[in-house]
């Protein structure tokens, strides 16, 4: 049993319905939203170094300020709200990008391993997280306001713009965006 | 399917699984920076040279520092200017200070802080002097004739909350959500009432703690406010920890009458009680901010009907406050009062806090971190060098009738052990703290490779009502850190561990040149001092072998302070247990000279020694495993009764002769 394996167990133990995982239970935490944070950081830094980074400092932050989280959908929505707080922060304190050397290669492969990825990628970066909320964890725009504090029209504008923008690049099966 | 195909993309997308590690990792060294009280790293003789060279390039560094004050760094140079002092005028200035904070997190630099308007300077009355030379009983007033004994607490007259409190007549205990209330009698001593606390009041499960005043009782617990926030999307609800603090009339015991239940936001810190007010303080870390709603990044209060923000003048902010987090303070009148009289906020972290009758002082734990761009080291190997180092924020509040305000802040080296490591005398501030500087090098050349290492010091300082250092003493105890302090008017007394145990007078007679007076070497350590009598020092800590500094069990101690050029260990004994809770939380001990008691849990019982001319005797050893806290025993005494209450319970005992008399059940 590797350990991934051996924290979704203890995930499908602490699994009960509308309960919270506890914040200082960092194993199903991680377990659970650690591949939510690195999703959403990496299409927003397209940086897999950076992406790390903000996945260490948004766990770091629910160890250090423990929240109370009233239900999953609660949990999750922190979990959003913090790695977007912590990619814009990110995007302006360089040193680490000028002191690390940056992994080329991940984003070279996912450019060769992904088909509709890379479109989504080359978006704004306030679009791409608009449509990552919305293809890819399945918010409704009323939600996506709320976890970004922006307005809902604003939300909308952003999502059909965007869409607009793929479907002039994207061809075929993937024209349904 | 784009949807689908977008989907099938990001799953192959998998944050690592070493990143937990790191986190793991990184998280250990926050709390060991930040709070050394919960854990001491022991240094074998093998980092001794690196030490030595660490301290040599710091100060070389520090002095480079202050004469280009010119780092390389672009962050580091925008957060070293101390003298861009924020000032708060409305929410929306600290929105964005919250905000800024995040681009600057953990590269920051000692400031001061600053109060938000015209910084008062410190005009504040003489404070009491403190005077910890003898446990006297509660200053409660009472319509028995009986004594009894109080809370053990740091500053007479000045009263902290615990699980059990007495006034002669009743004995309020508090586990879990109930509140017990019993009436002692030696023998016939039975169960007067027992009441849940509601359980929104107890959401978290926490410990209670309690403050007693004539016909009132206070419970203080763990909660959360909800709020609802209207927003364009028809609104949502924003849930903020919150400490709760009841307030029970009790003039009936057999049905206690909640009077208000009143909210602090933050999670429980600390509280003390001075005349007729309780001031409560808690800690609110800002995790998710939401600009233009407030009530997300504002402390606030509440009546239990209305949540109130607490006014832009009433948040004192630093010019470079080291977390997005508040310590609040609220004031509640609890012989009369039905909410708060005033509430004010610190912005810039948690902290230890030490109160007197007319001042609170707050320490913040800061912890420096400096990183030095990639650069050739001496051999020519590319090297990253990062650095770390403790410090403490300090704030000094007058309170006054319940009023409070902003006198002085300033900051010494080092980190704090506990709210025993500061004391104030003759308007002198005392602070002993210890220094942990930390180097991690990063060689970059081919595969990262990584080296760190650490070096621990000592410090004691004196400051004015100002906090401005007036006198010190440094580099004490090389790669030791403190154990427990405590002072004792003009003189004091602390101890600091590696494998036997220092402990240190200190002559403080002269606020600007503090001395130490003498230092005795003795096995293991004391985690809590005590002034027992004049010229008599208990301590109680730890047994430990002279050679390895294993720890060995509890161990009484007994020091001579008549000649403090020359302190010595008249006696010691070593009690059959190998955990107590008295030095992580004084409140569980009972020291009473005249009554010669000294009573207090380890492991799963209850100890009571007296002092005699032959030493340390066990009068009663109290077996209470069957309370589940039984690690969080107290004891009391009423008369010519001794109380040990647990969570299952209470056992009396006879003063007379040590003998169990009865045990009763709570409900």
């Amino acid at each position: 049993m590797g350990g991934r394996e051996r924290y979704l167990a203890l995930m499908e133990q602490l699994a009960k319905p509308n309960v919270p995982i506890p914040a200082d239970n960092v194993d199903a935490l991680f377990a659970q939203y650690a591949d939510t944070v690195y999703r959403l950081a990496l299409l927003r830094t397209k940086s897999g170094t950076d992406a790390d980074d903000i996945v260490q400092e948004v766990f770091l932050r629910a160890m250090r300020a423990k929240p109370v989280w009233n239900s999953p959908e609660h949990q999750k929505a922190w979990f959003i709200k913090v790695t977007i707080n912590c990619t814009k922060s990110l995007l302006t304190s360089a040193w680490r990008r000028n002191t690390v050397p940056e992994n080329e290669n991940l984003m070279t492969e996912i450019q060769t391993t992904t088909e509709v990825y890379p479109y989504v990628l080359a978006l704004p970066k306030k679009y791409r997280t608009v449509v990552h909320l919305y293809y890819y964890e399945g918010y409704q725009v009323s939600e996506i306001a709320k976890i970004t504090g922006t307005a809902e029209n604003t939300v909308k504008s952003h999502l059909f713009r965007a869409r607009d923008m793929l479907r002039e690049q994207l061809k075929g099966e993937f024209q349904d965006v | 399917m784009f949807k689908e195909q977008y989907i099938r993309d990001n799953d192959k997308l998998k944050a690592k699984e070493k990143l937990l590690m790191e986190i793991k990792e990184k998280n250990a060294r926050e709390r060991i920076a930040l709070t050394p009280k919960q854990k001491f790293v022991r240094y074998g003789a093998v980092f001794a040279a690196f030490v030595l060279v660490a301290a040599g390039v710091f100060g070389v560094v520090n002095a480079n520092k202050s004469t280009t004050a010119a780092p390389q760094n672009v962050t580091l140079s925008a957060t070293a200017d101390t003298s861009a002092v924020t000032q708060a005028q409305t929410y929306d200035d600290i929105y964005g200070l919250i905000e800024s904070m995040q681009n600057t997190s953990g590269v920051t630099t000692g400031g001061v802080m600053m109060e938000s308007g015209a910084v008062n300077g410190a005009t504040a009355a003489a404070p009491a002097a403190a005077d910890t030379k003898t446990t006297a009983a509660a200053t409660t007033s009472t319509d028995t004739t009986v004594d009894y004994s109080g809370t053990n607490v740091q500053v007479k007259g000045v009263d902290e909350a615990d699980i059990v409190k007495t006034d002669g007549n009743y004995i309020y205990y508090v586990a879990g959500n109930q509140l017990n209330i019993l009436k002692p009698d030696g023998a016939n001593t039975k169960l007067v009432s027992s009441t849940s606390l509601s359980s929104n009041d107890t959401w978290w499960g926490y410990n209670s703690e309690m403050f007693l005043l004539g016909n009132r009782l206070m419970v203080i617990t763990q909660s959360f406010n909800t709020v609802w926030i209207n927003d364009t999307n028809g609104g949502y609800q924003n849930n903020t920890d919150q400490t709760s603090a009841i307030i029970y009339d009790i003039t009936n015991p057999a049905k206690p009458l909640q009077v208000v239940s009143l909210g602090q936001s933050g999670t429980y810190v600390s509280s003390r009680m001075v005349g007729d007010y309780v001031y409560l303080v808690t800690s609110q870390y800002i995790y998710s901010p939401v600009q233009g709603t407030p009530v997300t990044y504002i402390p606030t209060t509440t009546d239990g009907v209305e949540t109130k923000l607490l006014a832009p003048t009433d948040l004192y902010i630093g010019s470079n406050p080291q977390s997005a987090a508040y310590t609040v303070i609220g004031s509640i009148n609890l012989k009369s009062g039905a909410n708060f009289t005033s509430a004010k906020a610190v912005f810039g972290g948690s902290s230890e806090l030490y109160a007197t009758a007319d001042h609170l002082l707050l320490a913040f734990a800061r912890n420096d971190q400096e990183v030095l761009p990639i650069a050739p080291d001496k051999d020519g190997k590319n090297v990253q060098i990062t650095r770390s180092s403790s410090s403490t924020d300090l704030v000094l509040l007058g309170l006054a009738e319940g009023q409070i305000t902003k006198l002085a802040s300033g900051n010494v080296p080092g980190s704090l052990l506990n709210q025993f490591s500061m004391d104030e005398y003759k308007n002198v501030i005392r602070i002993v703290t210890t220094l942990n500087n930390w180097e991690q090098r990063i060689y970059t050349d081919g595969i990262d490779t990584y080296e760190s290492d650490s070096s621990t010091a000592n410090a004691l300082y004196t400051l004015d009502l100002n906090l401005n250092i007036v006198g010190k003493i440094e580099n004490l105890a090389k790669d030791e850190s403190v154990k427990s302090v405590r002072f004792d008017g003009d003189i004091g007394y602390f101890v600091t561990f590696r494998q036997v145990d220092p402990l240190f007078a200190v002559d403080l007679s002269n606020a600007a040149n503090p001395r130490i007076l003498d230092t005795l070497k003795i096995p293991g350590f004391s985690e809590y001092l005590h002034v027992f009598k004049d010229n008599l020092l208990l301590g109680i800590g730890y047994n430990a072998d002279d050679t390895t500094g294993q720890m060995q069990g509890v161990k009484l101690s007994m020091f001579d302070t008549s000649d403090k050029a020359n302190v010595k260990e008249v006696t010691s004994t070593s009690v059959d247990a190998s955990w107590t809770l008295v030095g992580s939380n004084h409140k569980a001990i009972l020291v009473d000279a005249e009554k010669n008691l000294i009573a207090f849990p380890a492991d799963s019982n209850y100890y009571i020694y007296r002092y005699t001319a032959k030493g340390f005797e066990l009068a009663a050893r109290v077996n209470m495993t069957a309370d589940l806290s039984s690690w969080n025993l107290r004891g009391m005494f009423i008369g010519d009764y001794f109380y040990v209450l647990g969570d299952a319970g209470v056992t009396v005992i006879s003063l007379s002769d040590f003998t169990v008399l009865t045990t009763v059940k709570f409900g």
